[in-house]
């Protein structure tokens, strides 16, 4: 049974992601480095739109951006997640099912994180997402499996929603429109690992 | 509204039915109506009384974009397209509505079509980035049709949208790895000038 795992860096920016649009639709990729076992950790993730999630020339784009990243960085693009604006809406819609379909095409795995937005806080300490994974039959089903989450993960979160670093996030929506924003975010890598020292007991 | 932001929309809803007994023309109350269906995800009621809305209000283009993104949440393109054209009629010198409905039209595979409005929404601003990423795909899409003058064309255009982006990347200073990952884009989508 295969355990999936994220790293603080992933869940902060994804959390900084939503935070940063709390009243739209957020979506973004997973990053991961490639196993040879079964299990899957998500390092890194590319926060990518917030409208317009079904238009195909920004997407292109975007993934094309991506893979040569993954490439000069040792990574795989291993799924993606979705927050509804919609906060009773909780299911895959059939945009999450075509993308995770593309991405199953072009890599090994593929998994959907639809997030629960009655769990983004994270004082409530359980991740704010639901897993699903595309498998071999061609269905998005849930995830049986173990999530785990890299200790100290919800206390940067907090500590970055009080510090407001959520405006410091671009995603490719931004870049698009100001090529100066850097959709990698590299600036706020650093600064999120600066907080993990920080909160590190 | 207080009902709303506690989610008993069926008082809400009473409260705005009564309003509109007395003056049926109530924009704001209309949509306020409209929200409550929206926060309830009823979709479908969602659209046909966002489309009985828009036969009273014509000229809102705030709905007639609310009711293009809903349409496109459906993946129903060509109806998210006509709105999109009510939208160009209305403002025809908005390069963004020129741009996403290439957008649209590059989506549902036209694109001919998708080219013609990248290119309307560049003469309208020549410094839209998704337009000149849209001009890039559409024209390395249209390559392999066309051995014409509309082929060496698009040639051109592609290399002209090539440079454009690369001017903008170089003139904001960005570092060697991104400049890096939108050359290899580039590679993909580049036409050579060695085609057939």
């Amino acid at each position: 049974m295969k355990e999936i795992s994220i790293g603080k860096l992933a869940y902060s920016k994804l959390f900084l992601h939503l935070a940063k649009y709390p009243q739209l639709s957020c979506n973004g990729i997973l990053l991961s480095k490639p196993s040879k076992n079964s299990s899957v950790k998500f390092v890194d993730c590319v926060p990518l739109f917030h409208s317009s999630f079904t238009l195909a020339p920004a997407f292109e784009i975007a993934l094309s951006q991506i893979d040569s990243y993954c490439q000069q960085n040792g990574l795989v693009i291993s799924g993606f997640y979705h927050a509804f604006d919609n906060n009773n809406q909780t299911e895959p819609n059939m945009m999450c099912y075509k993308l995770a379909e593309k991405l199953k095409e072009n890599g090994d795995v593929s998994f959907c994180l639809i997030v629960d937005n009655s769990k983004i806080n994270p004082s409530n300490r359980e991740p704010c997402f639901n897993v699903y994974s595309f498998g071999d039959d061609q269905k998005l089903k849930k995830f049986p499996g173990n999530l785990n989450l890299e200790e100290g993960t919800y206390e940067t979160c907090e500590k970055l929603l009080e510090e407001n670093r959520f405006s410091l996030i671009n995603d490719f929506d931004n870049h698009l429109d100001d090529v100066k924003k850097d959709w990698r975010n590299l600036k706020l890598n650093e600064n999120i690992s600066a907080v993990e020292s920080l909160s590190a007991k | 509204m207080r009902f709303e932001a506690k989610e008993d929309y069926h008082s809400a809803l009473e409260i705005y039915e009564s309003i509109l007994e007395e003056d049926e023309t109530n924009a704001h109350v209309l949509k306020r109506k409209l929200v409550c269906l929206k926060a309830q995800n009823r979709i479908n009621d969602y659209v046909r009384e966002l489309n009985e809305y828009l036969k009273l209000f014509q000229a809102d283009h705030e709905a007639w974009l609310e009711l293009c993104d809903t349409y496109l949440n459906e993946m129903d393109f060509a109806k998210a397209a006509f709105c999109l054209e009510e939208l160009i009629l209305m403002y025809p010198h908005n390069h963004v509505y020129q741009q996403r409905y290439a957008d649209i039209k590059y989506t549902q595979g036209q694109f001919d079509l998708a080219k013609t409005y990248y290119l309307y929404s560049l003469k309208l601003n020549p410094n839209n980035v998704r337009s000149l990423y849209g001009l890039l795909l559409t024209t390395a899409n249209l390559k392999s049709s066309q051995k014409t003058k509309e082929g060496s064309d698009n040639t051109k255009l592609n290399l002209w949208a090539r440079e454009q982006i690369e001017k903008k990347y170089n003139d904001v200073d960005s570092d060697k790895n991104l400049i890096d990952s939108v050359n290899s884009l580039f590679q993909y989508l580049t036409i050579g000038k060695n085609e057939k």
